[in-house]
Parts: structure tokens; sequence; C-alpha cells
């Protein structure tokens, strides 16, 4: 039943409310209340614009043209002064230019570029070898009971190639067994096999490495469990050009 | 007399500098600004974040890490944003120039789709689980037709034009 049995006023409004009656009263604004309510209105309508003139209306986008802008400098009117922020200036820019030199790798690095699945060898700012490689897939699995989850991604960021194998074998770590259904190997003999890996491994870290690959289809696809997998050809151009120390960067 | 030869040579060259006439004020205020970007440069290069460096002389923008090259990515232009108020320019667009990036990231982030996994229960003989496919090389990756960076320290974003409106990828070297 909607409605108490008397008659509704003019702003006055009922719905049902699980089958009880409610009626909803809207008070009649007097003159005083619509001041206040044009005040209020004033007052937002001032906020809004304050926003804009203080946050702005967006950006206009102008073609940069690469010229350098001069610095603000109080340039001396003295000519031995002059001459004194030259120099002042010139050194601090060999020393600022001498420091950046320093902090970019020299000699041989290898660079890993994770989105278009590609190894270079570098040298220099040279490129002496370009390789199609297989990075971390990215996939997530869990173990059967949900207590345990591995992601599977390459990490991003400077690495050192520490140890360098030939002939390599793989220590299977849990989620290998894990993925293929099986129990944990008990023996732990049962972890190890050979020929996985290719003929060589260059380890970086935490587990991580760089080696062959059974799988040479599927190079060039996001599909190792974090390691960088490469064809046999580039692995031994990798294996011959990259020392024990090689600076590898990942991105 | 051969070894007194390029000390003479380098004192001529010092005196030369002391003497000769001093360096125009525009030359100097273009070498401090050298030095204020080569400081942020070189800031960037010692954090432990990867950073861009937008060269729009060059028309190339650079990928590095703590000082070394990554990727160098050609791009067909670069703009800079300048703030808007009431449709009026707040600053002028000179200023924006010669800058670099800073905290640079892609707005929005670019969305990881990732596949999960659920191993089935362990069993002696194991169970083979289908894994769906990595997409290929070629596989298109999404993304906006127009990069924006917004940099730290900066009244405003930076975004990048490649052909088609896409930033064009290369290689460095």
């Amino acid at each position: 039943m909607i409605g108490n049995g008397y008659p509704l006023a003019d702003d006055e409004e009922r719905s049902p409310s699980r089958g009880r009656s409610v009626t909803i009263v809207f008070p009649r604004a007097t003159g005083v209340r619509r001041g206040l309510v044009l005040a209020a209105g004033l007052i937002v309508a001032f906020g809004v614009v304050a926003a804009v003139l203080a946050a702005g209306t967006g950006y206009d986008f102008q073609e940069a043209s690469g010229t350098l802008q001069a610095a603000p400098l109080d340039v001396p009117k003295d000519p031995a002064a002059v001459r004194k922020l030259q120099a002042r200036l010139l050194a601090q820019n060999k020393q600022l230019s001498a420091s950046l030199a320093k902090l970019a790798p020299t000699g041989t690095y290898i660079v890993v570029d994770q989105t278009q699945n590609r190894l270079y060898l570098m040298n220099g700012t040279t490129i002496t070898r370009t390789a199609v490689c297989s990075a971390g897939s990215g996939m997530v699995l869990s173990d059967w009971g949900g207590k345990r989850k591995w992601v599977f991604d390459t990490p991003r960021g400077m690495f050192k190639v520490r140890t360098k194998i030939s002939d390599p074998i793989w220590r299977k770590p849990d989620w290998e067994f894990v993925s293929e259904g099986k129990p944990l190997p008990t023996n732990p003999a049962d972890r190890f096999e050979s020929g996985t890996l290719g003929k060589y491994a260059l380890y970086l870290e935490d587990g991580y490495m760089i080696h062959g690959t059974l799988y040479t289809r599927l190079l060039g696809r996001s599909v190792t469990h974090g390691c960088i997998r490469l064809g046999p050809e580039d692995l031994q151009a990798v294996w011959d050009g990259a020392p024990v120390g090689t600076p590898v960067y990942i991105f | 007399m051969s070894t007194l030869l390029p000390t003479l040579a380098l004192l001529a060259a010092g005196l030369g500098a002391s003497t000769g006439p001093a360096p125009q004020p525009a030359e100097l205020r273009h070498l401090a600004a050298q030095n204020d970007l080569l400081a942020k440069e070189l800031a960037l290069a010692k954090g432990k974040e990867f950073y861009l460096l937008a060269d729009p002389a060059g028309k190339t923008l650079k990928l590095l890490y703590r000082g070394a090259l990554l990727q160098q990515y050609k791009v067909d232009g670069i703009e800079v944003g300048v703030p808007q108020v009431a449709f009026r320019s707040r600053v002028e667009p000179g200023t924006w120039e010669g800058r670099v990036w800073e905290n640079g990231a892609l707005d929005p982030p670019r969305a990881l789709d990732r596949i999960e996994i659920q191993a089935p229960p362990p069993t002696p003989e194991g169970t083979e689980i289908p894994v769906p496919g990595a997409p290929a090389v070629s596989h298109p990756v999404r993304g906006r037709p127009l990069h924006r960076g917004p940099h730290a320290g900066a009244r405003g974003p930076a975004r990048l034009l490649g052909a088609d409106g896409r930033v064009a990828g290369g290689v460095v070297g």
C-alpha cells in the first residue's frame, strides 16, 4: 500500500519501501532559503573559475626546436672576471663530461630488449651482433594447493656475467615439477637434466642465465621462465665475445 | 729543442687565452646551460632508473640506464606542452627546449596481460597442461598513437610524434 490514507501535499512524494508506506516531504523554499541557495551557487561557480585559473585549461603543444636556451647567468663587466668565469664553466663542463663518460660502458656489453626479444652484443656504441632471443613469458603459475606462486618475468636492470659454463646441466626448480603435475622429487639427483640449456650457459644472478634451447622455433617469442634463450650460432658468438664480468643490460 | 717546442706552444696558448678578447655573455650563458643539462644527465645516469633523453634537433629518443645507451628511437618530432590559462599562454614556449626528461613514464602505464595457470594435482605420471601460446614477434602491441611523458621539474608534458602518429622504433648504432 502506498500512502497513509491522507491526501498528498503539492511537494510530497511517496515511495514504496518493503511494503510499508514512506512519505518524503520537500520543504517549501522561502525567500531566505532562496538567497542561501543562490549564494551557495555563486560560491561553487567562483570555485570552478578559480580552479581553472589555478590549474590551467590544458596544454598547447609546440614543436621543440632543439636549440639550447641560454641559462640565466650574471656575467661580470670586468674582462678578467669574465675570463675567470669562462675558465670555471669550461672546467665544470670537462668534469661533468668526464664523469658521464666514466659511467658508460666502454668495452663489450650485452643489451637485451625484452619487448622485441632481441639481444645485442655491443662494443662501445657499435652493435657487433644482433640475435633473436626469447625472454620471460610473464605467466603466473600457482601450485595445486594455491600456496605457492611463480611469476615468469625476466628481471630488468644491469647485471654481469658471473660464470660461464660449457655443457651446462640444468637443476630443475620446483616450478618445473609443479607445472608438469608431478610431485617434488625426494632424490636430488632427479632434478638434474643435461642438454636442455644448450651448449653454453652464462650465469647472471639469482638463477637467471643466458643459455641455449631445444625449442629454437620459439625464439623471438616471450616463452621462458625468466632466462634468456638464444639459438646455437648466436649463443656461440655471445660465448666467444662476452667474458666473465661483461655488463648485461636488460630492459 | 724538440721537447721545448710543445712547452712553448702551450705557453703561447695560455697567454693567448688570458689576453685575447673576453667571451661574449651569450657564449657563457650557452655554456652554463650546457653544464646544467650535463649535470641533470649525470644525476639520471647515477640513479637506479631507466631514463630517456630527447634530442629534438637529432629527432631521436635515447633509452639509457646508468649511462649506457640501450636503444635509440627515431621520432618525427618532439613537442613540448605549454600550460594554458583561460586560453592564454602561461609561459614563453622557448623555455621548454633543451630540457632532460625526468621520471618519464607512459601515461597510462602499459597494461600487462598476464596469463595465470593453475597447476594440476600432482600424480606420479604427471599431467600435461595446455599452455596458451605466446604472441608471435609480429604480434602488434597495442599502444597509444601518441606518447606523452610527464617530466618532473618541467611545466607540462612532452610528447613524441612518429610516422603515422606512432613512435618509430630504431636500434642503437
